[in-house]
């Protein structure tokens, strides 16, 4: 089960690594548009059912621990080596993925950088650890489960059962972030989507951010490409404007449907010499942050919208005041806000 | 055995990777201060967590088997929903309210969850108290001569 839940986390996670560094031959789709709020809720859903998961598995084997002697033969020393590395790899993963989700980083690495590499080393320690215990994994599965319910106290089953209240309660009470229907049973999720201003919730604020007073009148947007032009924020809001509904699905595992109106980002990309075919980088009037800064291409180009309106109203500073980038399938943080430059490459 | 081989060098290849990329990026991974995490975790896991449930195990021990069974599987449930709900307490009113992130009264809702944890056990072993009484009953009215029944229904 814990294995199952460890191979869904990882293929799930390494869909979201590519979201951030797609090769270019192989751009990310812009359909469906709610591939990568599905992938992303399961990840983090999963992982965090798989807590407690970890945590009844390593009971289960914690007199192993004493084993005596410790180390038989050479073998039998590399494989409990594997072992350790697999224990402290997943209990790390688990516990800083959990925390990453509430927006906690009490370490110095980068999380992003350390969990894909930690990924990597639970997933070969896991397949190790089952290419060892192989013999032993065929003979208990083609055997009936032994449940003699002991004189003393909780059966095998019993625990079972227990974990699985609890993950499922768990589970019950967080997934209500990612899938709406289920929200108001989400009384252990960090998020609640729907309680936020105009209904989604941000990530960095406009103070984070570094802004206070925004200067309409000195708002440009540089459209860069074989034949550049600016446009003033009156000239942008008078654009031809369309409206779809795209998710917004954060890395750290909420997501909420949204409408979102302004011009299409290829109408703007056109008039600069651009078009569907076009890698384009749009840039933030951030002046640091890892995500100042995105690439659209591929079929996300034709589909993405650069918003002026959210769920109706215009947009407010902390949701990227005066533009932003909002384009389907698409991790939240690249969907970069307070946008001042478009430039096709 | 070409399985177990095969499964064994695609898992040590990962394995090795990774390190090797947290070597290599050494001002992204930390890794003095990553490797302190990674012993840490054993410890904390292995010298406290365990030991504590342990003592918690023996201590439940004076308690009648079969109440005891529902008191630890009351017990395994609040633990694993408190994992997750304690940090989220810790962590509560630390971030600005437009994120929506950590803004619930997570302690009150911990209380409630684990009210419903307790009175769910607390029914089902009265339950088990109420079946194994109607089975004594009818096992008496068959075979009054058996006096000894097992503490636990089958």
């Amino acid at each position: 089960m814990l294995g199952i839940c460890f191979g869904i986390c990882f293929v799930t996670g390494m869909l979201s690594f590519y979201q951030y560094q797609p090769w270019s031959w192989l751009p990310e789709p812009a359909a469906p548009i709610w591939a990568y709020r599905l992938t992303q809720g399961i990840h983090v859903t999963t992982g965090i059912a798989s807590i407690p998961l970890l945590l009844v598995k390593l009971w289960s084997v914690y007199p192993k621990l004493f084993e005596w002697p410790p180390v038989r033969s050479v073998l039998h020393g590399l494989e409990r080596a594997s072992i350790a590395v697999l224990v402290a790899a997943s209990l790390v993963e688990v516990a800083t993925g959990f925390v990453n989700v509430l927006d906690w980083y009490p370490w110095h690495w980068s999380f992003v950088f350390v969990h894909r590499q930690l990924g990597y080393i639970v997933i070969g320690a896991l397949l190790v650890h089952i290419a060892v215990k192989l013999p032993l994994i065929r003979e208990a599965l083609s055997k009936p489960v032994d449940d003699q319910t002991p004189a003393t106290g909780l059966s095998r089953r019993g625990l079972l059962v227990a974990t699985a209240a609890g993950a499922g309660i768990v589970g019950l009470t967080t997934v209500g972030q990612s899938l709406s229907p289920l929200e108001p049973l989400a009384v252990l999720a960090p998020r609640r989507p729907r309680s936020a201003p105009l209904g989604v919730p941000v990530n960095k604020t406009a103070a984070e951010a570094g802004f206070r007073d925004w200067g309409d009148a000195a708002w440009r947007l540089s459209v860069l490409g074989p034949h550049p032009y600016d446009l003033d924020l009156a000239q942008f809001e008078a654009l031809s404007t369309v409206e779809h509904d795209f998710p917004l699905t954060c890395v750290e595992g909420w997501s909420v449907s949204a409408r979102w109106r302004g011009p299409l980002l290829l109408e703007i990309v056109r008039r600069a010499g651009g078009d569907h075919n076009s890698r384009i980088r749009v840039s933030s009037l951030e002046r640091s942050g890892s995500y100042r800064r995105s690439t659209v291409d591929g079929p996300q180009v034709g589909q993405a919208i650069l918003a002026t309106h959210l769920n109706g109203v215009r947009l407010t500073p902390d949701h990227g005041y005066p533009v932003r980038l909002i384009a389907p399938n698409r991790a939240g943080v690249l969907n970069t806000k307070w946008l001042t430059a478009v430039e096709v490459l | 055995m070409r399985t177990r081989l095969a499964l064994g060098a695609v898992g040590a290849f990962a394995m090795a990777y990774g390190t090797w990329r947290i070597l290599q990026q050494q001002h992204l991974s930390k890794p003095t201060e990553l490797g302190k995490w990674l012993v840490a975790a054993v410890l904390v896991h292995d010298a406290i967590l365990v030991p504590v449930t342990l003592a918690v195990g023996f201590a439940l021990t004076v308690v009648r088997p079969r109440a005891r069974r529902y008191i630890q599987g009351a017990l395994v449930t609040a633990a694993v929903v408190c994992v997750v709900a304690i940090p989220l307490i810790y962590r509560r009113g630390t971030q600005p309210s437009v994120k929506a992130l950590e803004q619930q009264n997570y302690g009150g809702h911990l209380v409630v969850l684990l009210g419903l944890i307790a009175a769910v056990a607390a029914g089902l072993y009265v339950l088990s108290v109420v079946r194994e009484r109607g089975q004594r009953d009818s096992v008496t009215k068959v075979r009054p001569s058996a006096g000894q029944t097992p503490d636990v229904p089958s």
